[in-house]
Order: C-alpha cells, then structure tokens, then sequence
C-alpha cells in the first residue's frame, strides 16, 4: 500500500495555506503602521510652529517619527510578503470567545452608564453579576455572593480606606 | 545622619510592614495565577497605592514584584504553565520533577534558589546603583540621547523574531508620548481641545490598559476548558545534604548570569531564566539530565531570573531607563509621587536606595517563609474557574484606574489601550517597546533636540560614550536576526546533505 505521496503533499498544501495566510495577516500591521503615519503627517500641520528662534519647530519630532513609521510599514509589509509572513500564529479566538467579548465590552459600558446614575455599590455588584454571567459562572455562589463580597472588598479598600470619591 | 541608617530607619514605620505583607501576599497570589503577570499586578495596584505615601505605596509595588517571581513558580511546576514569563525556564525541569513525584522538592528547592538570586540582586543594587548615577550624572543630552535609543533597542532586540514590528511599537509609544505640550517651546500637540490631554496621555491608564485589559480580553477571546490536572503527589519537600551540594554550581551560575542580564536595560527575568539554564547546563556533570527533572536545572533557573530584580531596579533608579516591563509600569508611579529616576535621584535621595533595597531584602525573607509552608491548598486554587479572575480584574482595572485622579477620562483612555493593546496580541506586535516609547518619549525628544541645537550631528558624532551606547544599540537589533538566519542557514545545510547521503 503506496500511502505516503499523499501525506506529503496534503502537509504541503497545509503548509502553503498557512504561509498564505499569514502573509496577509501580517499586512495588517503594516497597513496599520503606515494609516497611522500619514494620519500623524495629516494632523501635524495643525501645530503651531513655534517660536522662530528655535531651530526645530514642535511638528519636527512628530514629523520624524511618522516617517518612520510609514517606512517601517513598508518594509515589514515587503519582508513579510517576500519571506512568507511568519511562524508564529496567535491562539486562535473562538466564535463563542468573541461573542463573550462583545457582550463584556457592552457590560462595561453599560456600567459607565449606571455608575452616572446609581449608587457605586450597586451598579459594581450588577456589573460583577453581568460580567460573571457572560464569562459562564452560575449558580448562586458565582452570582450573589462573589459579586456582593467583592464589591464589599472594593469600596472598603477604595471608598473607605483610600476615600476615593466614588 | 548617613543614608543607610535613614534609608533603613524609612521601614521602621508600621504601615510600611503592613503593606510588604499585603503586598507579599498579592504578589504570591497573581504569580500563582497563569495570565497574570508581575507587570499586570503592579499596574493594578499603582491605581491604590498612589493614595499612599512613596515609601509604603513602592513597599507594596515592589514586594509585590519580588514574590510574584516566587508564586509564579507553583503553577510552573505543577501544571506546566508558567505564572510568568520570568518563570518560562523553570517549566523545563519543574514540571518533569513534579510528574516523577518530587513536586515538593521541586517547590523547595524552587523556593530557595528564587530567594537567593533576589539576595544577589539587592547587594548589586546596593553596591552598583550609586557609582552608576554618579557615572551617568556626566551625560549630556547626546549621551542621554542614545541612552533612551538603547533602552528601546534593547527591549526591541529581545521580542524574538518580530525586529520590525518591535520597532513599529517603539515608534508608536514615542508618537503617544508627543501627545501633550512640547518639551522645548510648550506648543499643545495632538490635543484636540481635550484639556486632559495636554499633559500627555495618562501613563498609569495607558499602562493598566495595556498589560491588564489586554491580557484579560485576549484570555476572553481564545479561552478553552484546560484538560490539565495539577500534580497532587508532592513526596518529600526539603532537599538533603546531597542535593544541596548539587545546588551549589547551579546557584554560582544563575547568580552570574541574572546579574548581568538584570543591569541591561529592558531585559528581564524570562531572558536570564533560559539564559541561566543554558549555561548551567553547559557546565553540570549531568546535562543529559537537563529538561527532564534536574534539581540543578530548576536551580540554576530560578536564580538567574529572580537575580536580575535588583539590576532592574538598578538600571531604572540610576539611569531613568525602565529593566523590564514591571519597572516601566513603576516608572509611571514614581513620577506621580514626585520621585524622578534617573541620575540626579541619588543625589538628591541617598537614603531612597537603601529603602529600596531594604523593602526587597524584608519582601524576600517573608516570601521564602510563605513559599516554605507546605501550600497544597494552592494546587485547589489553581483550578479556579476564570470567570471570577476576569470579573475582578475587569473591575479592579477601572476602579483603580479612576481612583488615581478621579477621573472618567483615564478609565476611558485605559479601555481605549486595552482595546490597541488586543489589536497588538493578536498581531504580534509586542506591547513592551509601546510603554518604554511612551514613558520615554520626552526625554528622548528633549534631549535630541537640545543636542542637535546646540552643536548639530556633530555634538552625537563627537561623543564617544553616545557613539557607542549607539553602536551597541544597532548591535542589539542586527546581531539576533542574523545570527538566526545563519543558524537556519546551516540548518538547511545539514538537512540537505543528510538527504544526499542517503
């Protein structure tokens, strides 16, 4: 039984994909890099130019280091396309992942809004139920007596003992 | 009164032991923790203890740095996940002794190895900080100049393989860090009208956003239920005579190699811990038994990382240029409290060294003692589900963040830098450079231009000690990309005529 070409070239392939992949994964950053440089540029010749009797104005430093970063964009997006991006791949996110982060980033802005109108003590112990929820606790442990406690730790270490406004 | 009496006299004060036990106590804790790191932990306690004195407030940063170089052993040896990246190196050997059911041993010896390179650390703080700013108190703004230029290089030169995109961060830290007023003519920059922002971005917000918000959100993102069990089986605890012995040459290596990398600017304990190992290894009896449960491995390990804590604290106090990542964050804290590192700290503040060195020495003595109890109960605390770690980081993060100035505007800045700082996870851009750059922003640009007005290209080129801070700066960048391209090189070499000889 002749199994062993199909491997090979199935591994090949795999390998190919990634390469591909991380090709333009790496694009990003560099895209990225280069938006922010010319954005910088953009925004710099809205500072004053200073006094005349200095030699360099405030928009050089700035100025300096766009260009450099327009320059580094490009060059990493040149190496990476050349050498075929990069080994290293980050975790994987999972679906279920970035559902649980949208609805945590909502949570906490969610919370920006009640602290505005509730009392702190509340609105951190619905944030800790929210947030404890979303991340997959249950139960009444996880849901009534983690969030009261450590809501009770918080504003003892901060409303009372560091008399932080709150 | 000399400043050693008076530096050491500072501790006296109640509060002060007060806040090393709390702070030990954290520290342990978030070591033990995998995905909090020694850097997040301070930067989410920099939100409280700003409302501190310095002395008491740096008592708990500070502690707080020492044990979690100890706590995050635990989980190291026992579920083969590093606390920390400063303890990477002791996964090689700790996890492999725990599985052949010397768990325990692994912990002592663990234990002891981490106290004593922390001890080696202090006394080069104590001896080498002082002579260093007296040294660097000569420097001009073209020296300092390249001064900050090998900081960046250096924490740049060490992310591994990503030269390029460590250099993008570095660049992106300093544009952040020409937010607010110039440094030479006070003209706002980038303000856009918010008055918050002419005094630059807020460090500690930036900070906590970027380590701790960043770290919880990626964990949200790519979390998966662990199938792996701590080890239960812990067998006998104190080394004997012989093991002892055996520990020696591991602890005389560590202590050298951790000392040394500890002084570089930017490095830190993850770098000496694989460094410390290799060297070891290199020198012991029995290599063969290095990464497969070698007391000596562990050992020299551990005290190689924890030995560069007190070259951190050296670099950072004396030349104003963070060690590691931790001392970054720390940097931040310092500025609030009105403590200034760099050069003219020690003239100014003698007795501030020997404080410093004392917290650590007290931090030390008493997280041994914590690390010697017999912490089975941390093996149960390891299996704790994530979701009440996230919540009170999440919480704590924002709490602490507002308590600093009271201030909705730095929580939304920190949210802001949790969300750049997943972009930069995601994409392997490393988040160290893109705090150096910001903390040393202004000191890199005011001291650029002072040099350049002052005598042009000429006053950097004229300077011998700027040139070759310069030089061993571009080292830094060129020399580890070659060098593994010349490794593959040969690599491929080997493998294509191993092919021809078959």
């Amino acid at each position: 039984m002749s199994t062993s070409p199909a491997p090979t070239s199935e591994v090949t392939s795999a390998q190919e994909a990634a390469r591909t992949s991380s090709r333009w994964r790496e694009l990003v950053p560099a895209l990225a890099g280069v938006a922010l440089g010319v954005t910088t540029l953009a925004l710099s010749t809205q500072i004053p130019d200073g006094a005349a009797s200095v030699r360099f104005s405030p928009r050089w430093w700035p100025d300096a280091l766009a260009f450099l970063l327009i320059g580094l964009g490009v060059v990493h997006a040149v190496l990476s396309w050349v050498t075929g991006g990069t080994d290293e791949a980050p975790e994987p996110a999972t679906r279920a992942g970035a559902i649980r982060l949208v609805a945590i980033l909502s949570a906490i802005v969610g919370y920006g809004v009640l602290w505005y109108f509730v009392d702190f003590r509340v609105s951190t112990t619905v944030l800790f139920v929210a947030l404890t929820y979303i991340a997959g606790g249950r139960g009444w442990k996880a849901l009534l007596l983690f969030p009261v406690v450590t809501t009770m730790v918080l504003y003892l270490l901060f409303g009372v003992l560091l008399r932080v406004p709150l | 009164m000399s400043p050693l009496v008076e530096g050491f006299g500072a501790l006296l004060d109640p509060t002060v032991a007060l806040c090393i036990a709390g702070g030990a106590l954290l520290g342990m804790l978030v070591g033990a923790f995998p995905g909090v790191t020694a850097t997040m932990a301070v930067a989410l306690a920099s939100g409280f203890t700003l409302a501190l004195d310095p002395i008491p407030g740096l008592a708990v940063l500070l502690t707080i740095y020492v044990s979690a170089n100890f706590g995050d052993r635990i989980p190291a040896i026992l579920i083969n996940t590093p606390g920390t990246p400063a303890s990477i190196a002791t996964t090689f050997d700790g996890y492999a002794m725990a599985r052949q059911g010397k768990a325990g041993l692994a912990m002592t010896a663990s234990a002891f190895a981490s106290a004593w390179g922390t001890l080696v650390g202090i006394v080069l703080l104590m001896v080498a900080a002082i002579p260093l700013s007296q040294l660097a108190l000569r420097f001009g703004p073209a020296e300092m100049f390249a001064l900050v230029v090998f900081g960046l290089t250096m924490m740049i030169g060490v992310s591994g393989g990503r030269i390029v995109k460590g250099l993008m961060a570095g660049v992106l830290g300093l544009l952040l860090g020409a937010i607010g007023r110039d440094p030479i003519t006070g003209a706002a920059r980038f303000t856009f009208g918010v008055p918050e922002l002419s005094e630059g971005i807020p460090f500690i917000a930036a900070i906590i956003g970027l380590f701790g918000i960043a770290e919880v959100l990626d964990q949200i993102l790519t979390h998966r239920a662990s199938a792996v069990k701590p080890v239960t089986q812990f067998g006998r605890w104190f080394p004997t005579r012989g093991d002892w012995r055996r520990m020696l040459r591991p602890l005389a290596v560590g202590s050298g190699v951790g000392g040394a990398v500890g002084i570089v600017p930017a490095t830190g304990g993850d770098i000496a811990g694989i460094l410390g190992w290799d060297q070891a290894r290199r020198v012991s009896k029995r290599p063969e038994e290095f990464g497969s449960g070698s007391l000596e491995g562990i050992t020299a390990a551990d005290t190689s990382s924890n030995a560069t804590l007190g070259g951190s604290v050296t670099t950072t106090l004396a030349l104003g240029i963070p060690g590691d990542s931790v001392m970054a964050v720390m940097i931040g804290s310092m500025v609030v409290w009105g403590i200034q590192p760099g050069p003219s700290l020690f003239a100014e503040q003698p007795a501030l060294v020997y404080s410093i060195a004392g917290i650590m020495l007290v931090a030390t003595v008493l997280t041994l003692g914590i690390s010697l109890l017999r912490m089975r109960g941390v093996a149960k605390l390891l299996e704790l589900p994530p979701h009440f770690l996230w919540a009170v980081i999440l919480v704590f993060c924002m709490v602490g963040t507002y308590a600093v100035g009271n201030n909705v505007f730095d929580v939304v800045v920190m949210l802001v830098f949790g969300l750049v700082g997943l972009f930069l996870r995601r994409f392997g851009v490393p988040a160290g450079p893109v705090v150096l750059g910001l903390l040393l922003g202004e000191l890199a640009e005011g001291n650029l231009r002072r040099a350049l007005e002052i005598g042009g290209v000429g006053n950097i080129v004229s300077s011998p000690i700027a040139m070759t801070i310069l030089a061993v700066s571009i080292l830094a960048l060129v020399v580890p990309p070659v060098r593994a391209g010349l490794k593959r090189r040969r690599a491929s070499r080997a493998t294509a005529s191993a092919g021809e000889g078959r």
